[in-house]
């Protein structure tokens, strides 16, 4: 599963490193610029290590996917513009504000969705138990 | 070659996995809202606004679905 979810992130970074080094003209910038934020996130991860292992796991692990779908869905909406006529990215209402609404939305049923499920998972273990 | 099988195998495995998560309908539903969203983008049916809620509306139903699909699973 960590494994997975690096994976996913490393893969996140070049396809953010080519897109922004297709729009600058220069490749080798933008991975420059990834590589700068590469030593700076080790930097601050190495002093903020202690504090950040405290912290529950699952909760990381909730945050980041909450982050992933929230980022995921603006910029695939963004991308259908590739199929309009002018090939131009779908523009949300308000902009890049539309990131914090998907946020709340995505914030509010997320925990509904996990209360749902775990608790008829509940129900169903205890009528196996019974049974 | 029983070996290279194998890793085949766990390769095409991993990335089936990968893609598609723990639940297909839910990846294949996202896609399909993306795809219709495609084709009204492209009749500019709807005005940006309009298009950007209504995909984002039906990716949330999608997932809604998923959830009370997996809830009656469960049950």
């Amino acid at each position: 599963m960590s494994f997975k979810g690096v994976f996913l992130e490393g893969l996140e970074v070049v396809f953010i490193v080519i897109t922004f080094g297709l729009n600058a003209g220069s490749i080798p910038l933008a991975s420059a610029g990834a590589l700068v934020a590469l030593g700076v996130i080790v930097g601050v991860a190495v002093l903020v290590r202690k504090p950040l292992s405290r912290v529950p796991e699952n909760t990381i692990k909730f945050a980041v996917g909450l982050l992933l779908t929230t980022f995921g869905t603006y910029w695939a909406v963004e991308g259908i513009g590739f199929f309009a006529p002018g090939r131009e990215s779908v523009a949300w209402p308000g902009g890049g504000w539309a990131i914090l609404v998907l946020l709340a939305v995505w914030g509010t049923l997320s925990p509904v969705a996990v209360r749902l499920l775990r608790r008829f998972r509940g129900t169903r273990a205890l009528a196996e138990d019974v049974a | 070659m029983r070996r290279a099988g194998s890793l085949a195998r766990s390769f095409v495995s991993f990335w089936i996995d990968f893609v598609l998560g723990e639940d297909w309908r839910l990846a294949g539903g996202v896609v399909l809202a993306l795809a219709v969203g495609a084709l009204l983008a492209a009749g500019e049916v709807l005005s940006d606004s309009a298009l950007a809620v209504a995909v984002a509306a039906a990716i949330l139903l999608v997932l809604i679905a998923s959830v009370l699909a997996g809830v009656r699973r469960q049950g």
